[in-house]
This record gives C-alpha cells, sequence and structure tokens, in this order.
C-alpha cells in the first residue's frame, strides 16, 4: 500500500489527458463550497461550474489544435 | 476590527493552513469544512500516489513545493517523507563514491587555499619592491608583475568559490542520482499531473484560507441586532 505512495506511476499521454476531469471535479466541488450559501444547491452548481470548464477547456484545445493545424 | 476580532481572523487562518477545513469548521461552517477537507486531501494524495515520495520536491520544484505547504498537514507530511526518503539514500551512498568526491573536492581547495597565501605573500614582497624602487624600468617591471599575481590570485578566488559550490551540491546531485537508480524520480507525464494535483490541492486550500480570513473579517464588522429586534424575533 506504501508503495502506491512511494514509487511513481507509469502514466501514457492519453490517461493523463483524462486525469483533467478529476481535477475539474475537485476545484470545482472546493470553489462552489467556498462560493455557495446554501449547501443544499451545491449539487447543482458544481455539475454547472464542472460542465462550464470542460466545455471551456475543449474549447480551447480545438482552437488551439486548429491553429495548429492550419496556421 | 479589534485585537480580538483580530486574533479571531488569524487563528481561523492559521486552523484553514493547517487542517484544510477547520477554518470554515471553525467560522461555524462544517459541512463546508468537512467537504474541504475531504476534498483538499483527495486531490493531494491523489497527485502524491501518482508521483511517490518525490512529488514534494523543495530542491528541484521550488514553485511547486511552494503551492503545496499551502495544504497545511497533507503538504508537511508528503515532505516529510521525501526528506526521510532522501535522507536513507543519502546514508547509503555516503561511503562509496560521494565519500571520494568528497575528500577529492576538500583536498584541491585546500591546495587553492595554499595558493592564494603564496600569491599574497608575493604580492606583499612586489609592493614592498614598488616602494624602494627608483629607477622607472624597474618600477615597470614590478608594476607588471604585481598585475599578474593580482590575475592570478582573481582566478584562485573564483576557483575557489566553484568549488565551494561544488561541495555544497555534492550530496544534492548524488542524491538526485541514487533517487533515479531507486527507480523513485519522476518523468513526463506522471511528473506534470503529479505536481499539478498536488500543487492545485494547495492553491484551493490557499482560496480557503482566504475565505476563512473573511468569514472572520465579515463575522467581527457585522453590526449587532438592536435589543428592540431582538425582543421582536423572539
Amino acid at each position: 500500500m506504501l508503495g502506491l505512495f512511494t514509487y511513481p506511476m507509469d502514466l501514457s499521454f492519453q490517461a493523463a489527458l483524462w486525469l483533467v476531469l478529476p481535477l475539474c471535479a475537485s476545484v470545482s466541488i472546493v470553489y462552489k463550497t467556498v462560493r455557495t450559501e446554501d449547501v443544499r444547491r451545491l449539487p447543482v452548481e458544481v455539475a454547472g461550474l464542472f460542465a462550464y470548464m470542460i466545455i471551456g477547456l475543449v474549447a480551447l484545445g480545438v482552437a488551439l489544435w486548429a491553429i495548429h493545424s492550419y496556421w | 476590527m479589534n485585537a480580538e476580532h483580530g486574533r479571531h481572523g488569524l487563528l481561523a487562518m492559521v486552523l484553514a493552513w493547517l487542517a484544510p477545513g477547520a477554518g470554515h469548521a471553525y467560522m461555524g461552517r462544517p459541512v463546508q469544512g468537512v467537504i474541504i477537507f475531504v476534498m483538499v486531501g483527495a486531490t493531494f494524495w491523489a497527485g502524491v500516489a501518482m508521483g511517490g515520495v518525490m512529488t514534494v520536491d523543495y530542491e528541484n520544484q521550488r514553485w511547486w513545493f511552494l503551492s503545496q505547504m499551502f495544504a497545511g498537514v497533507h503538504g508537511l507530511v508528503a515532505w516529510r517523507r521525501q526528506q526521510a526518503m532522501c535522507d536513507k539514500l543519502a546514508k547509503g551512498i555516503s561511503q562509496g563514491p560521494m565519500r571520494e568526491a568528497d575528500r577529492e573536492l576538500r583536498d584541491r581547495l585546500k591546495k587553492l587555499r595554499w595558493e592564494l597565501d603564496g600569491c599574497k605573500a608575493e604580492l606583499a614582497e612586489l609592493n614592498r619592491g614598488m616602494h624602494s624602487a627608483q629607477a622607472a624600468e624597474e618600477k615597470r617591471a614590478l608594476t607588471a608583475g604585481i598585475r599578474g599575481v593580482q590575475y592570478r590570485r582573481q582566478q584562485i578566488r573564483e576557483e575557489i568559490e566553484f568549488c565551494g559550490l561544488r561541495l555544497h551540491d555534492l550530496r544534492r546531485e548524488f542524491v538526485d542520482q541514487a533517487v533515479v537508480d531507486a527507480g523513485l524520480a519522476l518523468v513526463a507525464p506522471t511528473a506534470t499531473v503529479a505536481h499539478v494535483y498536488a500543487g492545485v490541492a494547495g492553491l484551493l486550500n490557499l482560496m480557503c484560507i482566504f475565505d476563512a480570513l473573511m468569514l472572520a473579517v465579515i463575522h467581527a464588522n457585522r453590526a449587532p441586532v438592536p435589543a428592540a429586534r431582538k425582543g421582536e424575533q423572539a
């Protein structure tokens, strides 16, 4: 078990790309926890921010890919 | 804001840094405190799980280290583990090639210091000669000699400085090599992901620390409810 926190994992670039999803989830949960007044509305607000971040990142990725490919 | 309220805000900040979420719990928001504690801890340790013990590295990743330290107890525990691992590796190599290189450098430093003393004595002698010299030809020759010795002295000083720095970096270089040999070194893309996870966890907690302070300030500056309205509410 401690080996898990001692030796680095062997990640591929594709796997690393998918790891942006839990990171965005974590950021949106903590951010909305700090910002929200009503905890009952937290799941909805977190889902909204998570979707916003992912859509924004995908759009940014597509735009950069387009610039890189066609400019 | 009076001194008591100032202490209140400072305590909220310290608690929020030390145990993520504790500042919010202290300010009367326990649910938020628990969520922050779980999420910051999970993000930080997910990064360490991916990157291993060298994710928190003061020597090689100072900016990431700074952001990781905002995660409070998580960052401190991970740093302690990294230090313990480096000490263990250093102990393993201190008997072998590191000791040999260390001795070589120290011998070189001793020789250079001896040469520097020689230069100083030579310069003193040349200066004395300069004072007693009468002929212009002799003075010119002494001036050239003094310049040559001064140049050599400067070179020796630079080399001493270089050797001192090498001596300082020696342990780090050998430990870095031992980290690579032990299979603990981080390489892309694992390094990036691990540093980002642990660093973002720290930065998220920095936001929570600031929010805990703001809650304390708002709490301190909130106008007290008038007695008549208190009666109405009752």
